[in-house]
């Protein structure tokens, strides 16, 4: 429901540090599944678990997530 | 305003956990009602308000409890659930009363209306939460 073409690198970065789906829902307080819907792009997460995805990877939100616009 | 969003620092059980005690708690309370009441032909009014205003209240307060606890995730999923079961007795209870004045419809029934309803919301529930 209300998918868009919202992309992420979760996976990779989750790979790159040896983490499990659970571990990384430990990590944000969120269930797995959440973290599975994320993943999958079936669920776009809130700025506040973006900003806690951001400082947990060092990274910035548009380095995790990619909406396309910047490419059009 | 009510925070629904990240209410984290409140969360003690699993999100998994949450569901579950809902749904506990929504199945015992559904049983008793339906044991001690069920078979009843009249309750007195005093008896009968002050069920209903505690039932009333448990359901708010339960949801209450349920929504500032539970993740984002599965709040999104819950939000929706509780829409399509909305819509669909905005639905159904119309189109009964109406077929039922057409008269080819029987006396339209808020229990099985309710109970369509939390079927509805529960299928949309595991769909948004579990796919």
């Amino acid at each position: 429901m209300m998918e868009d073409d919202m992309k992420n690198r979760l996976k990779v970065l989750r790979a790159e540090r040896d983490w499990s789906q659970a571990d990384l829902a430990d990590h944000l307080d969120v269930s797995r599944q959440a973290v599975n819907a994320i993943e999958t792009g079936k669920y776009d997460p809130s700025l506040p678990l973006a900003f806690k995805l951001s400082r947990l990877f060092n990274m910035k939100i548009e380095e995790i997530f990619d909406d396309g616009a910047q490419h059009a | 305003m009510m925070e629904l969003s990240m209410p984290k620092s409140r969360k003690r059980l699993s999100t998994n956990q949450l569901s579950l005690v809902l749904l506990a708690g929504g199945m015992t309370a559904g049983f008793l009602i339906g044991a001690l009441f069920g078979d009843a032909e009249t309750l007195p009014p005093a008896q009968a308000i002050g069920i209903v205003a505690f039932f009333g209240i448990s359901v708010i307060a339960s949801q209450i409890w349920y929504m500032r606890r539970t993740d984002e995730h599965d709040l999104h999923a819950h939000l929706w659930s509780m829409a399509w079961a909305w819509l669909s007795i905005g639905v159904v209870t119309p189109s009964w009363w109406l077929l039922n004045k057409a008269g080819i419809a029987p006396q339209p029934d808020a229990i099985q209306v309710l109970i369509a309803s939390m079927v509805i919301g529960t299928v949309a529930w595991l769909w948004m939460r579990f796919r």
